[in-house]
């Protein structure tokens, strides 16, 4: 991947937004809108606001339809870039991590995404998230704050924020253990 | 320099990138191919009755290998009919969007359509990408460069001139211009420019196709000059390729075109 320009262009900016405090204005997350860009998705997304800077700075948590296990954590702020500052992927393809011998540039989910002074994309695993199964993927409020503990984002009260899995409206999951192809119909 | 050595370390290195993961019934083998977005390539596999079914997992459209804001989803469209065509894939649906696969009986054959399977995820997402980044840079340029064109109009308005930008004439849809208007005479400016060859031309083109909708309109009348700047700064300024379009354009606004590095000469004009 090219560096991200703005990112390179203004490191300071980005670790500031993306790392220093910031804090939710919301006690939980549930989802009830589809994402506008992509119907499989369910979508979330609320305000954080900058202990010191102005800029409008995003919450946006997803989850897919068809696999519960399969959702994002990411903060995010257009008016400085168009990437996602900082994101958590619980599931999805292995990130390639360039700086890093062949050997060793594999990064699978559950991972966190940043991006280095240079605007390079970098993708990392916590000890907790390198010990995660597939089962601890099913506790959503346990990843979202270990992810806000990455990004510092503090929440208005001393309660660890809960996300509530799924839509109210409708569930269709369709996936099971995980496995994109079960309930597929194949014409052999 | 013992090479056979240095062979073997790229090749434990290559190999160590094979992983995988199970999924339920299904094993999703994580490939050393990458794409310019930075991920590896996995593909998954699984078994009815008989048959191997060796597939994307749906994981092409669903974004798995590129921010699906920034995708132009007819471009997404053709890169796939493309690519699986030459692959000669078959298609699944998981409700959601598209499973690309192959099947094959023998145990054999499965690296093989592991193999056309990685291919087919990488060219698609190479030429998706590609394209992508080539516009995203079109349209970065392109506003730079209108933005540097626009304060140098907006100057103008010292001259007690009064100067729009980017703006359609009243009654006239399409076509956009910066209009210098001086009492009841306009003068109307395009700006041409382009991050590639191509890009350029397609501006070059435009400004022509707009020049003559005005030329045609009632503002006929009252066009005092008009203006085509170009961007001879631009990655996609070739002025012998080009020649051919701007004698059209020059031939449309009856004047020279204008290169940005010599804009002096509009001082004179308005």
């Amino acid at each position: 991947m090219k560096p991200n320009q703005q990112i390179k262009k203004e490191p300071g900016k980005y670790n500031a937004l993306t790392f220093q405090k910031k804090f939710t204005t919301v006690t939980s997350i549930s989802y009830i809108i589809d994402k506008p860009s992509r119907k499989d998705w369910l979508y979330h997304t609320s305000p954080l606001n900058h202990y010191r800077l102005n800029e409008k700075i995003q919450l946006i948590s997803e989850q897919k339809k068809i696999n519960h296990r399969s959702y994002k954590y990411q903060v995010r702020c257009p008016e400085f870039c168009d990437k996602p500052l900082f994101r958590f992927d619980s599931d999805g393809a292995t990130h390639k991590n360039k700086n890093k011998p062949l050997g060793k540039q594999a990064v699978p989910p559950p991972h966190f995404n940043y991006y280095d002074d240079d605007g390079n994309s970098l993708a990392y695993q916590t000890e907790e998230l390198k010990a995660a199964t597939d089962g601890d993927l099913d506790d959503l409020s346990k990843f979202f704050n270990h992810f806000c503990y990455e990004c510092w984002i503090v929440e208005p009260t001393s309660k660890p924020l809960t996300v509530v899995s799924g839509d109210s409206r409708k569930l269709y999951f369709k996936e099971t253990n995980n496995d994109p192809l079960s309930n597929i119909k194949f014409d052999l | 320099m013992n090479y056979p050595k240095l062979f073997s370390l790229i090749k434990e290195d290559f190999c160590s990138l094979w992983k995988y993961k199970m999924r339920g019934e299904t094993i999703e083998v994580i490939t050393p191919f990458s794409t310019p977005s930075s991920k590896f390539i996995s593909v998954f596999i699984t078994k009815r009755d008989s048959h191997f079914v060796i597939t994307d997992g749906g994981w092409i459209e669903a974004g798995e290998y590129f921010d699906f804001e920034t995708i132009d989803n007819d471009l997404l469209k053709s890169s796939l009919k493309y690519f699986t065509s030459l692959y000669k894939t078959k298609i699944a649906t998981n409700g959601q969007g598209k499973i690309y696969y192959l099947s094959c009986d023998s145990e054999k054959m499965v690296s093989s359509n592991v193999y056309d399977i990685s291919m087919l995820i990488s060219q698609t997402i190479n030429a998706l990408l590609l394209e992508t980044d080539t516009s995203e840079e079109d349209h970065r340029d392109n506003e730079i460069f209108r933005r540097d064109v626009d304060d140098y109009f907006h100057s103008f308005k010292k001259k007690n001139l009064v100067v729009q930008t980017n703006k359609e004439l009243d009654g006239l849809s399409g076509p956009r211009f910066t209009i210098i208007r001086r009492s009841k005479q306009v003068s109307l400016v395009k700006y041409i420019t382009g991050s590639t060859f191509d890009y350029f031309k397609k501006s070059l083109n435009s400004a022509t196709i707009d020049f003559q909708i005005a030329d045609k309109s009632k503002y006929r009348q009252v066009i005092e000059n008009k203006v085509a700047i170009i961007n001879d700064q631009a990655n996609g300024y070739d002025p012998e390729k080009m020649a051919p379009y701007i004698e059209s354009i020059e031939e449309r606004i009856e004047d020279e075109v204008t290169p940005w590095s010599k804009r002096k000469r509009l001082e004179n004009m308005f």
